[in-house]
């Protein structure tokens, strides 16, 4: 039977008395692209933290490709795991080459194989400049794209992403996610944190935390299936000065823009009927969004 | 007007939530205060003196008792050694060498040279030791002997190791003490704090690698440019200020390597307090303005209260700058270098075990 690459059981990661991660199990199969998903503090970063051994848990087991995280392993684990943070992988002030010297160092790479590695990982990203550029004279996304190469060099069967397109321009973020893609086709298995819900839609399956708890995991379909029972609407108003609609006759009526997401209580032709003088009215499959506003910010409201 | 009082207002608040910055405001002022009022004076005082003349020699017991009673000089114990070889081996400030037959002597002769034999490493210490005694000889001689026109024996002051009080040979070697000392501490603790704020740490301990190997990637580029730095201020010191190279080269690069230690694991000591390169920063004003002030780099560390002296002597500049000197001007021996060197490696052994119990391959 084919291992989970990450167990997790019953994981928490206390700060004092703040719980940032609070009792977390899941697992991570051998090549999915595995999406962690939640608002700003809701412990992603913490827990991807956890998993690559930057910080130690307070509770609970983490296996890595079948290796428990206890104290003495963690260069053994180490070794299996790609980890590229938010924005901080690359040192800006020494050049492309010198960063993946570098990287190649860290993880006791002899000189045939970083050499070998270096040209696959180039090439995968189809990287042709000068590699004697400084790193913080190259665009955002060629930065990442450089990042990712670094996190790659020693070749682990796991890479974690942590928020990897932030701060991306929209064409450097879909050209990033081909490469994930290219890489969980090659075997690779990737766990990747996001704030951008139409990059999530990429990933097997998703976990959502919400205040240091998971609440949801499933697969993108899935979880919009079982979110969402019945249909969703669009609903835009015809006017400027258009009242609102009464909010008690939905279950969900959320603002986006000018537009709403809502879904009605009860569905009934007399009430849309009522509402088409204002507002038109369409049906919609729910997005990502959708959900993570329902599961994850919905709650908090 | 209330734009200004909005910048006061937030700049004070920030000031209040950042408890390094507040210590370095309100706490290094007091701590300046206390040091510059005790430590800190030219005058020199404690000054070491040795005699050397016959039992009897009634005058040159006056004269040594006086010079005990004016506060500014302090017996030596008794030594297996002469006078001079006790200045030579830096176990006395000055020798007072009677001539031939005692002082006493001389004088009912009316003939005879009074030697003053001053160690000069320390030119502020040499200079004022020349007219304390002169002072002392005259007055003993005028008030007490009547002896009033004019001196009848000769005074010879002999200023060992820097016979030309070259303010620059005393200075050269304290700086490059100094320097080496600032280069490692901020070289190394700024660019540890620089990883942590800029958020690179995270791919240093994302690596399979331990802590000693981040904290020796982090140490040893800058020991070598400290020790290029060194070799380049002494090479200014040869070169325009004709300075000679008196002692063993070897025993310059062994306690340049000795001091490494405790420098160095100071600055990692540091780093694991600091979160940016700001802190960092307050820290080392702190750090450097205390060990250079309790040094005896550039003020006599005689003239200190008992609890500051003791002080400096765990202060590993004290010893570093000590070697330095007495090396290049004295042509130090290995029992001198010994001791020192061996303070150095104590003291950095401890500082090291505290740092590296601290020093954390987690976030």
């Amino acid at each position: 039977m084919n291992q989970p690459i990450v167990s997790v059981k019953n994981l928490s990661v206390r700060f004092g008395t703040f719980y940032a991660v609070k009792n977390v199990s899941f697992q991570v199969d051998r090549g999915e692209i595995f999406g962690f998903l939640g608002a700003n503090g809701a412990g992603k970063t913490t827990t991807i933290r956890v998993l690559c051994g930057l910080l130690p848990a307070t509770e609970g087991t983490v296996f890595i490709d079948n290796e428990r995280f206890t104290r003495g392993k963690e260069n053994l684990i180490k070794q299996k795991v790609g980890y590229m943070s938010q924005k901080f992988t690359l040192y800006d002030g020494i050049s492309i080459a010198e960063n993946m010297d570098f990287a190649a160092a860290l993880h006791h790479l002899d000189k045939k194989r970083y050499e070998q590695r270096r040209t696959e990982l180039l090439r995968f990203i189809d990287f042709r400049e000068d590699l004697s550029l400084l790193v913080r004279d190259l665009p955002g996304g060629i930065k990442q794209e450089i990042a990712l190469c670094v996190s790659l060099l020693h070749d682990p069967p796991i890479i974690f992403l942590d928020e990897p397109t932030a701060g991306v321009a929209p064409k450097a973020r879909a050209r990033f996610w081909d490469l994930i893609r290219h890489l969980a086709q090659t075997g690779k298995t990737v766990f990747v944190t996001t704030h951008y819900m139409d990059e999530a839609e990429n990933c097997d399956r998703i976990a959502l935390m919400r205040a240091g708890e998971l609440i949801a995991l499933d697969t993108p379909a899935a979880l919009k299936k079982k979110t969402f029972q019945g249909q969703l609407y669009l609903i835009t108003p015809k006017r400027g000065n258009v009242p609102l609609p009464d909010k008690s006759l939905f279950e969900i009526f959320e603002p986006y823009g000018r537009h709403y997401h809502a879904l009605f209580k009860k569905e009934t032709t007399s009430i849309q009927k009522q509402l088409a003088e204002n507002f038109n009215i369409t049906p919609i499959a729910p997005s990502l969004e959708d959900v993570f506003i329902r599961l994850v910010e919905g709650k908090d409201r | 007007m209330s734009t200004l009082l909005g910048f006061i207002k937030k700049e004070l608040i920030a000031l209040r939530r950042d408890p390094i910055m507040l210590a370095a405001i309100l706490i290094l002022p007091i701590v300046q205060v206390i040091i510059l009022s005790q430590a800190i004076t030219f005058e020199a005082r404690n000054l070491r003196l040795v005699i050397d003349t016959i039992p009897d020699d009634t005058i040159m017991t006056r004269v040594y008792d006086h010079a005990l009673g004016s506060g500014w000089f302090k017996k030596v114990a008794p030594l297996q050694k002469s006078a001079v070889e006790a200045v030579q081996a830096g176990e006395a400030d000055v020798a007072l060498i009677a001539p031939k037959g005692g002082l006493t002597r001389s004088l009912i002769r009316g003939e005879g040279e009074l030697q003053i034999l001053i160690d000069a490493t320390n030119v502020l210490k040499a200079q004022s030791i020349e007219g304390y005694l002169q002072g002392i000889i005259s007055g003993v001689l005028t008030q007490e002997m009547h002896i009033s026109t004019h001196n009848p024996i000769h005074f010879s002051t002999r200023l060992l190791f820097n016979p030309e009080l070259n303010t620059q040979w005393f200075l050269i070697p304290a700086i490059s003490a100094v320097l080496v000392l600032m280069s490692l501490l901020t070289l190394i603790s700024v660019s540890i704090a620089r990883e942590k704020e800029n958020g690179t740490i995270e791919t240093l301990i994302s690596a399979p690698i331990s802590k000693y190997d981040i904290i020796l990637g982090k140490t040893i580029p800058y020991i070598f440019v400290a020790f290029v730095n060194m070799f380049l201020i002494q090479t200014v010191g040869w070169f325009f200020f004709d300075m000679s190279f008196n002692g063993s080269f070897l025993m310059f690069v062994l306690s340049f390597m000795a001091f490494c230690l405790p420098a160095t694991a100071t600055a990692v000591w540091l780093a694991t307090y600091t979160k940016t390169q700001q802190q960092a920063m307050l820290g080392l004003i702190i750090i450097i303005f205390l060990a250079l002030m309790l040094s005896g780099a550039f003020f006599p560390r005689e003239n200190m209260p008992e609890i500051l002296q003791w002080i400096s002597y765990i202060n590993p500049l004290t010893h570093y700058t000590y070697l330095v000197r007495n090396i290049i001007l004295k042509g130090a021996g290995w029992d001198y270098f010994a001791e020192h060197v061996g303070v150095l490696l104590l003291s950095g052994t401890i500082i090291a075990a505290i740092a590296l119990k601290r020093f954390k391959t987690t976030l």
